[in-house]
């Protein structure tokens, strides 16, 4: 078993050169009722419609409406990074839902057509490459991060770990009785480090238990702008616990 | 599905779609809400669940002990130009110089397309006895 896992590195780094990357991250929560939309949109965005690039979608579940509904896969830490968001972007508050494309663009969450226009205007900016490896080995992820000739000011590097795929049946707030589906719904998000030039990172983490499929996402982000100057994504087709299987992202 | 949701029509989000003023008079206080348009704010009669109701305190209990606003209607959501009522039984007299009271207010508001997280306010009016 450990030797099938073993194998099931690989880097995306080729990916990077025939589509760009684009982060999607959408904040939302089971107990806004405007929501569900939202993921629904997110789920066709990771279908990959549009040509050229390669979307990598994050849903990331704020924690200001678990007061109706506690939502197992808030935290807090989305709530502040949403917050940050809105400095950056000169808002004066939050909301849900909200689509964050590159740390550039930001709309309302369910909305298709600003979604096209500000992955349009993504695809624009050249993206650095990111080279991520990851493997699991039962309950622990082995991952590294390999940047090389970035020329920053000052960014941070982010990693992610996503569960591919949750469901949920809310039983109260106001989407009770309603069975919700997510993608790529973010388990952890953590800062690796901070970056200028080069960047070298192992990191050894343990997995949330019962996962159903693991996708670890890597991203650079700079630290004035917001901006996603860089990001790759692995995905790992596995119960944690059981066998993987490497899914290699889609060209 | 991802073109037939291109189609959903384009809106900015207003992040502050509720404007409040409060007049009023020793006997009576009027909480004015001016709801922006597309958006809803959740009444006082929003059971539990879900988003909060408007809650309205008063900070000054010694003169204001308890207050027991009324809507215009009982829906649980209310949209356009709405006035809350709130009827006053001071305790104490006001002060030659005015009695100033403090409102706090919370609540939550949605549009059909987005929520925004639990709001507070704080709001304040200047009541003169009837001498003055």
């Amino acid at each position: 078993m450990k030797l099938q896992t073993l194998l099931l590195a690989a880097t995306i780094a080729a990916t990077a050169q025939t589509r760009s990357p684009i982060l999607l991250e959408l904040f939302t929560s089971e107990g806004c009722s405007s929501c569900p939309p939202a993921d629904r949109l997110l789920e066709s965005l990771d279908q990959q419609p549009v040509s050229g690039a390669d979307l990598i979608v994050l849903g990331e579940h704020v924690d200001y409406w678990d007061g109706s509904w506690k939502d197992r896969f808030s935290s807090p830490a989305f709530t502040k990074r949403q917050w940050a968001y809105a400095k950056y972007f000169g808002l004066s508050g939050v909301y849900t839902p909200q689509l964050v494309v590159d740390g550039q663009s930001e709309f309302v969450g369910s909305h298709g057509g600003d979604a096209k226009s500000a992955i349009q205007k993504a695809l624009m900016s050249q993206k650095h490459p990111v080279t991520l490896k990851a493997r699991s080995d039962g309950n622990t992820l082995k991952a590294s991060v390999h940047v090389d000739g970035l020329s920053s000011k000052g960014a941070t590097v982010f990693l992610a770990l996503a569960e591919s795929q949750a469901q949920s049946n809310v039983t109260r707030g106001e989407n009770a009785g309603r069975h919700l589906k997510h993608i790529a719904v973010v388990r952890s998000l953590q800062a690796i480090g901070d970056i200028t030039n080069n960047f070298e990172k192992e990191l050894e983490l343990t997995l949330p238990k019962n996962l159903n499929g693991l996708r670890v996402v890597a991203f650079i982000q700079d630290k004035a702008t917001g901006r996603v100057l860089g990001v790759a994504q692995e995905k790992l087709s596995c119960s944690i616990h059981c066998s993987c299987s490497l899914t290699s992202p889609p060209i | 599905m991802f073109y037939s949701l291109l189609l959903l029509a384009y809106f900015a989000p207003n992040l502050n779609p509720v404007q409040w003023t409060l007049t009023g008079t020793p006997k009576q206080l009027v909480l004015h809400a001016s709801i922006s348009e597309h958006y809803k704010l959740y009444s006082l009669t929003k059971p539990k669940g879900g988003p909060i109701p408007l809650e309205i305190k008063f900070r000054e209990t010694n003169y204001v002990p308890a207050i027991h606003p009324t809507q215009p209607n009982p829906a649980h959501q209310l949209s356009g130009e709405v006035d809350f009522t709130i009827p006053l039984k001071l305790i104490k007299p006001i002060p030659a110089e005015g009695l100033q009271l403090h409102v706090d207010l919370r609540y939550q508001s949605c549009s059909d397309q987005i929520c925004l997280p639990p709001t507070r306010r704080e709001l304040e009016v200047t009541l003169h006895s009837a001498s003055h």
